[in-house]
């Protein structure tokens, strides 16, 4: 065995580096833009791709998938070959990964604001592009466990370790979130419906923050930290406990996100435990790094990069403290649907995730140009600017969030709503707003700052794509003298032997998921007078969806009085057994729509469509014209019914014939009745459909004796 | 813990340490970054201090391994003193290969070597990269803490010994001795604990997860089918924590049974099976949950107390005896011909050649004309002692100065040294000697819960005979004394750390109770107490005049050392002249006429005069000078040893509590500075290691509890013979005798407190067990009166544990810090 | 509520094989030391840079959590 010359491949590092700058640039702008637009509506032009609704989910695309997704894959490549002393399993497969996702990334930043969304947070792609990530991460999985397998170091650091975590349970969420049955190229609806569909979805969300924005970063950490600091990790121990006990209980901490939901009271308990239980794990690592930088603060004085990482890291800190905090039901009842979330999670994306990244790339730059970095006081620059944006986007958010909480729930002596119009809780924020879209376009300075310093790093030194290495191959591992002949042998060290074991495992884990859930129909409590939506109704919520309406309005009334006062009887489970998908939303920059149905006229709803502030002065709601005018699609609806049939909804047989005379019929009825109103529509303007969809919400329950189905 | 680290690393580093920091760059080596001389080797612009240095650093260059100078600063190990003379032919031998070799099949081996010269980070990539220098090489992986390099190298294209002196050219010389060959411990039991918490943790997680909509679920809106599911996953999960994780406890429980004992595991394994079996009824009928969580929980809990409990110092050897010293092999001189013969055959009238710093392995007469050796690991003192053609050299001498050849005149295993280690108490058991205070607790506690269990059973069997088994079952499972089980691995532990971090470190937490038992101190010989040389000297004999003071001076000013450097200090007062004719016989004396008078100072064989009186002895620390006027003896000087610092302080607290002993081998010239400190009847003097073994005896025989403290291997028999050896010693991780604890040198005034909480440290624990007590008799209040659901339950074997576990550590802390420890 | 049956099952699953791994980990050795890896990997790079200055820092911190 001799020894073996390689090469780290670092062209698909440099690649990966290239995105994560250019992506984080774009998300970020998108953000600012998004952050003017909710208290300048007509910072859209009054282009509906340009509207709120669908640049949000645009906004957290960008910076989830591609700004963090991207600089995972650079510090991974990066520190993954050097890790295994060994190159990259397959060039190939580097390649698909890398073009692969930035096709992702391309048709999502096309499709959204086109309004192709499945309306689910973080996931809101549709199938097509679903089926394009499971396939670019499957390629990323066998490369990366490919790389794992030919290392030429016995052990495998506790980075490699994070690194398999998020690969595996990225996967794993992903599928189960996105089982979905598609109506066309770019339709579908999830399997599941209301109260069940929300669980799946948050169980996703909050694990995508763990795995996706958490695990990833604490492997870079353990890299990069100590790399930087040249000093080892404070304690290695510590890292590969609190990493196990990470990935034992982390998966299970998803329904807090559901606290006075409808969801059974168990499993919002259940969330909130294991939240509070996750304080000791996460901060294991946050006291880790901190501690391994301890020895070295007359360097993090001088060295950006070491002040990048404290701050990171603190951040991280505060984060997994109040996320926990948030998740108690108390805390929960005042922050949920505010923008204290809004700064809590950002407090997490800029300061642990971003300022990690920008550290790793002024580290890994001028490494991968072999030269040094263009200028240190410009780093130093960007580094303020973006502590100060955090600091000015956090701050004023905290603040929003905590009046909206507090104003929502404030009644006057004789027991009225102290605001009963949800409007003025509204502008009394819009001051806040103004300074976190100031903070935030702090930040973005800050990353054209590094832009101009990395490129010029660049241009000051020379790309080596393959940086040669030598290392001598693994010897296959010796049985010591002691061990029994026996017993064990098998299992040692042979990767191929553990997949064997964990197959097994796998197995008995199918059983256990499969066995019951046949044995078991959904037992979810049905209220009969909640009927499925009618055609024209069904057309009208996929509009509603399209817009992204969810982004600010929520639809899941809280049983508090102030939240009944205010828009009326509480949600109940039983209601959304028909919503593929559910509509829950999780912010309310606009009021709660679930019983909006019946409050107002149709004419209230087509004026305030067409301009919100003729009806209601000084809102920053959008006005959506173009709903007036363009036609309602319905080459779909026949298909819609019999998918709904499909996935539960009980509509009579062949209703399909049926449902576009019905829909005609309903839609006709409302333009009469807007005519009254002197407003002359098309019964087939999308107008329409959506006026019904928003006249049904929340009325079942009060209907009386109405027969389900039809 | 740095200067632990230099210890480690033995005096050369030190030196590269110190230099690699001080001495400016350009006039300080290279490679090992001592200070050089313009004479120096030289190359390009770099100086090295020798040509050791020299190669090394081109050997390094030439194979890209430059890297080794940017990671740390000169961190090479200097090779001036290395004579580069170690000979390793020995390895050639295919028996002493064998036996070396952990894993060999003709073209793969393996091989695990001891370094105690690894230091720094450099160290580790260096030896990580020898594949560089010696492509034979396929894998080198470095364990730092333990020192070792673990190598794994073609056979066929590299033998053994080669690879051994390419490690010594780098000046990372192993250390082979007679205990190299013996067998390694087994790791794997470590990863079995290891996996069987895993286990547990992962279970206990899960479990919890499942149990927890059960115990959250308040208006019961949890279908029956999600309570079956969930039953049926824990148990899937919990089987094998009961089989796997729980295993041992269950074996030491038997164990423990078949001998009649009873084990703190008893009422443990009974709980636990308790626990499971009472589970599985519960959810094989569906008439609930069960309590899986509580039982992995209470595993999972146990076998942290476990690892907690058998955390020792991997770096640390507690049980070194000579072999650990003793070379693998000796060269046998027969004629004008050499060759190597492993140690254990060296037989009576061999002929054997000792280089400079080797160890004699066998009572020798000496053959050479003189030689200097150096007891100091058998003795534990410092100073060489000269020995004369003829004279009988003790085995584990080291030779200091040149070569020397030696005539065996009695069988390694019969010498004086070895056989002291081969007598009975060195075969005394001294692992773990587990708490007798949990033995004792265990006895009453277990008794008592299986006779409420029978109570209850018996109270409840009018009720029917299942509601009479499950209260019982419930009474098992409550009286767990999973919290009575934490408390002494963790109060003993923490107790341990503090102490780990003062530099007494202990074999095992059973140690903590030896010494807050022990009712007696021994200190073995004034070395223990004293550090040489530092009292400055003092003149034997008539008063010097003025005249015969200046001579003296003036002829000590002539010389460098140490000794000559006292004797001026003490003469400060005195005149010098310059003396004429001044020889100086390096390590023996120095000769000169000053104002016509020839003055000797030296040592008294080459003074040439014998001892008249016992005052004359020779003391055992060496350290004396003749003086001769024109021939005529005048006297000596003696260097005086001075208590060490702080030392005396301590002692003083000591005797309230504890009866102090000296026993030391010298004369009883000292014994006037330790009257202070000893009870006369106590201070004994002119002790040999036979006789400090049979007092203590005598002593434990007398019931009396020991805490022994000595150094040197002489030693190690009393140690063995103490209820608590202490080593103590300047080297602690290479230089100490078998002993329970190994305490630093300036450590050994902290005594007072180490005892001090060792003792605080019982008193914590039995306030543990009362804890634990209560929440058990809390517990057994529901069990008894049939109440104990599984939601208590889960929330009592936690709440007790960690109430209990925090407890231990906070009050061992805060003992620490009375006690100035922390 | 069937949707946490598969949401339970897949976690189950993930966390099983993850057990798996665990069992490889410490049965292959993996973390028989847990002080060298982490200082092996701050030195353990061929591609040392000019001027990327290695500090004494190494050595220093060495000495601190050994002796386990």
């Amino acid at each position: 065995m001799e020894v073996e010359q390689f090469s780290y491949d670092n062209k698909i590092v440099r690649y990966f580096t290239y995105a994560t700058a250019l992506w984080g640039a774009v998300g970020m702008l998108v953000g600012v833009i998004v952050a003017l637009q909710i208290f300048i509506p007509e910072a859209n032009f009054g282009i509906s791709w340009l509207t709120y609704g669908r640049l949000r989910p645009l906004h957290t695309n960008a910076v989830i998938f591609a700004f963090v997704g991207n600089g995972i894959f650079a510090g991974v490549y990066y520190s993954l070959q050097r890790l295994c002393k060994a190159r990259m399993w397959s060039d190939l497969l580097s390649k698909l990964h890398f073009w692969g996702w930035q096709l992702i990334i391309v048709s999502a930043a096309i499709t959204l604001p086109l309004g192709y969304t499945t309306s689910k947070e973080y996931a809101e792609l549709e199938w097509p592009i679903d089926i394009l990530i499971a396939l670019v991460w499957v390629i990323f999985t066998v490369n990366m466990f490919g790389t794992i397998f030919k290392r030429r170091e016995r052990h495998m650091y506790v980075a490699i370790w994070f690194y398999i975590a998020t690969v595996v349970t990225v996967a794993m969420l992903h599928i189960v979130n996105s089982i979905e049955f598609p109506l066309s190229l770019m339709k579908s609806y999830p399997v599941y419906a209301g109260v069940q569909d929300a669980l799946v979805q948050w169980w996703y969300g909050h694990n995508a923050v763990a795995f996706f924005l958490t695990t990833p970063y604490l492997g870079l950490m353990y890299y990069f930290v100590p790399k930087a600091a040249n000093r080892p990790i404070f304690s290695y121990r510590l890292s590969i406990i609190h990493f196990w006990a990470l990935i034992f209980i982390y998966i299970w901490a998803g329904p807090h996100h559901l606290l006075y939901t409808s969801l059974p009271d168990w499993a919002q308990s259940l969330g909130t435990v294991f939240s509070i239980m996750l304080i000791a794990p996460s901060w294991g690592g946050m006291i880790n790094g901190l501690l391994t930088l301890r020895g070295a603060w007359d360097r993090v004085r001088t060295d950006p990069i070491l002040k990048f990482f404290v701050v990171a890291i603190t951040a991280y800190g505060m984060a997994t403290f109040e996320g926990p905090m948030l998740s108690i039901k108390s805390v929960n009842a005042i922050s949920h649907y505010t923008s204290w979330t809004i700064a809590h999670v950002h407090v997490g994306a800029l300061g642990w995730n971003g300022l990690l990244t920008f550290g790793m790339l002024y580290w890994m730059v001028p490494r991968l140009f072999k030269t040094k970095l263009y200028s240190v006081k410009l780093a130093n620059l960007h580094f303020w600017i973006s502590t100060l944006g955090i600091a000015f986007y956090a701050i004023p958010m905290y603040f929003a969030g905590w009046m909206e909480g507090l104003l929502w729930k404030q009644f006057t002596p004789e027991g009225f709503l102290q605001y009963p119009n949800f409007l003025e809780i509204v502008t009394q924020i819009i001051p806040m707003y103004a300074i976190r879209a100031f903070g935030g376009a702090l930040y973005l300075s800050g990353v054209f700052v590094m832009a101009y310093n990395l490129i010029k790093t660049m241009k000051s030194g020379v790309a080596e794509d393959n940086e040669a290495a030598e290392a001598p191959a693994l010897p296959k591992k010796y049985h010591e003298k002691e061990v029994h002949p026996y017993r064990h042998r098998w299992l040692e060290a042979k990767p191929a032997q553990f997949i064997v074991l964990t197959f097994i495992a796998v197995a008995i884990g199918g059983l256990i998921e499969f066995i019951p859930t046949f044995m078991v129909k959904s037992n979810v409590p049905t209220i009969a007078s909640v009927r499925p939506y009618t055609p024209l109704e069904l057309e009208g919520r996929d509009i509603y969806i399209r817009e992204g309406c969810n982004n600010c309005h929520s639809q899941m009334i809280r049983p508090f009085r102030s939240e009944t006062e205010r828009y009326g009887e509480y949600s109940k489970v039983g209601e959304f057994v028909y919503d593929h998908p559910f509509l829950w939303g999780s912010k309310r920059t606009g009021p709660d729509l679930h019983r909006i149905g019946g409050k107002y006229p149709d004419a209230w709803h087509y004026q305030h469509m067409e301009d919100p502030r003729s009806m209601s002065p000084g809102s920053v709601m959008p006005p959506y014209p173009w709903l007036l005018t363009s036609k309602l699609d319905t080459s779909h609806t026949r298909d819609k019914i019999s998918l709904m049939r499909s996935l539960g909804a009980p509509y009579s047989d062949g209703y399909e014939e049926q449902a576009m005379a019905d829909l005609q019929e309903q839609a006709e009825g409302i333009s009469k009745g807007l005519e009254e109103a002197k407003i002359i529509t098309d019964w087939d303007s999308e107008i329409v459909a959506l006026i019904a969809y928003l006249q049904r919400l929340g009325t079942d329950i009060k209907v009386e004796g109405a027969q389900a189905g039809l | 813990m740095n200067r632990f680290e230099d210890a480690e690393g033995g005096e050369t580093l030190e030196g590269t340490t110190i230099a690699g920091v001080e001495a400016s760059p350009e006039l300080s080596c290279a490679h090992c970054g001592d200070p050089c001389r313009e004479s120096d080797p030289k190359l390009g612009e770099k100086y090295f201090c020798c040509h050791g240095c020299l190669t090394v650093y081109r050997m390094l260059t030439e194979h890209k391994l430059g890297n080794y100078y940017q990671l740390n600063a000169q961190p090479g190990l200097s090779l001036r003193q290395h004579s580069g003379s170690e000979k390793f032919e020995f390895l050639d031998d295919p028996e002493t290969a064998r036996r070396l070799l952990d894993f060999s099949d003709g073209k793969l081996a393996r091989v695990q070597l001891y370094v105690p010269q690894v230091y720094c980070s450099s160290c580790i990539w260096l030896l990580e990269n020898l594949y560089r220098l010696q492509p034979a090489v396929l894998e080198s992986k470095v364990d730092f803490v333990k020192k070792e390099i673990a190598i794994s190298f073609r056979e066929d294209k590299l033998t053994l010994r080669e690879l051994v002196e390419l490690l010594a050219s780098l000046g990372y010389t192993p250390s082979l001795t007679l205990d190299t060959t013996e067998k390694k411990p087994d790791r794997r039991i470590g990863r079995r604990l290891l996996l069987q918490t895993g286990l547990a943790g992962f279970a206990f997680a899960n479990i919890m997860l499942l149990s927890f909509p059960d115990y959250l679920d308040t208006v019961g809106a949890i279908g029956s089918e999600f309570t079956r599911f969930f039953g049926v996953v824990s148990l899937v999960l919990a089987t094998p924590v009961f089989l796997y994780s729980a295993a041992d406890f269950f074996k030491t429980a038997w164990g423990s049974l078949r001998r009649r004992q009873m084990h703190l595991d008893v009422p443990i394994s009974l709980g636990i099976i308790a626990l499971f079996a009472r589970s599985i009824y519960d959810i094989v009928t569906a008439t609930g949950t069960g309590f899986l969580d509580s039982m992995s929980g209470l595993v999972f809990f146990l076998l942290i107390g476990r690892i907690i409990q058998t955390r020792t110092y991997r770096a640390l050897s507690f049980d070194r005896d000579y072999k650990s010293y003793f070379p693998l092999y000796v060269t046998r001189v027969s004629g004008d011909t050499t060759q190597q013969v492993a140690a254990t055959n060296v037989t009576v009238g061999d002929r054997i050649a000792v280089r400079n710093g080797e160890l004699v392995v066998a009572d020798a007469i000496l053959i050479s004309s003189e030689a200097s050796i150096d007891y100091s690991f058998v003795s534990g003192e410092a100073e060489p002692v000269r020995r004369k053609s003829g004279d009988l050299v003790y085995a584990g001498g080291r030779v200091s100065g040149d070569r020397v050849e030696l005539e065996v005149v009695k069988d390694v295993s019969q010498s004086y040294l070895v056989s002291l280690w081969n007598s009975q108490q060195f075969k005394r058991e001294r692992e773990s000697k587990a708490s007798q205070l949990a033995e004792s607790v265990a006895r009453y506690f277990t008794a008592g819960v299986l006779l409420l269990a029978a109570i209850t059973f018996a109270a409840w069997f009018p009720q029917g005979l299942n509601s009479a088994l499950l209260t019982a079952t419930a009474v098992l499972i409550v009286a767990c004394p999973c919290a009575l089980a934490l408390t002494i691995p963790f109060t003993y532990g923490t107790a341990m750390q503090v102490m780990g971090a003062r530099e007494l470190y202990l074999r095992n937490q059973g140690v903590v109770e030896g010494l807050a038992k022990a009712d007696t101190i021994v200190f073995d010989k004034t070395g223990t107490l004293t550090v040489g040389g530092s009292g400055g000297v003092e003149f034997e004999g008539e008063a010097l005049t003025a005249r015969e003071r200046h001579l003296i001076k003036s002829l000590a000013l002539q010389s460098i050392h140490p000794m000559s450097r006292q004797i001026v200090e003490m003469l400060d007062h005195a005149t010098a002249s310059i003396p004429q004719g001044v020889t100086e016989n390096p390590g023996r004396g120095i000769l000169g006429r000053v104002a016509n008078v020839e003055v000797k100072i030296g040592s008294r064989e080459w003074i040439g005069t014998e001892p008249g009186n016992a005052a004359d002895a020779a003391p055992e620390s060496g350290g004396e000078a003749w003086v001769t006027f024109d021939g005529v003896i005048r006297g000596r000087f003696v260097m005086r040893s001075q208590v060490r610092p702080d030392v005396g302080q301590s002692l003083s607290t000591m005797r309230n509590t504890h009866s102090l002993w000296l026993l030391s081998g010298d004369g009883d010239r000292e014994k006037a500075r330790f009257t202070d400190y000893f009870e006369d009847d106590k201070l004994i003097f002119r002790q040999s290691p036979q006789q400090k073994l049979d007092f203590m005896d005598r002593l434990r025989s007398g019931g009396k509890r020991l805490i022994m403290l000595g150094d040197g291997l002489n030693d190690a028999g009393a140690l063995a013979a103490s209820d608590v050896g202490i080593a103590v010693s300047d080297r602690v991780a290479s230089f100490t005798p078998a002993s329970d604890a190994i305490l630093a040198g300036e450590s050994l005034w902290r005594m007072p407190a180490f005892i001090g909480l060792s003792k605080r440290a019982i008193k914590i624990v039995v306030a543990g067990f009362i804890i634990s007590f209560v929440y058990n008799f809390v517990g057994l209040y529901f069990a008894v009166t049939g109440q104990l659901s599984p939601l208590l339950a889960a929330i009592l074997m936690p709440l007790s544990s960690v109430t209990v576990v925090g407890f231990a550590v906070a009050a061992t802390r805060l003992a620490a810090k009375r006690e100035g420890l922390i | 509520m069937s949707a946490i049956f598969l949401l339970i099952g897949a976690s189950l699953l993930v966390a099983v094989g993850f057990l798996a791994l665990f069992v490889w980990a410490v049965r292959s050795g993996q973390y028989e030391d847990t002080v060298t890896p982490s200082m092996r990997m701050v030195v353990d790079d061929d591609g040392a840079v000019p001027g990327g200055q290695h500090g004494a820092s190494v050595q220093r911190k060495d000495s601190s959590n050994n002796l386990e």
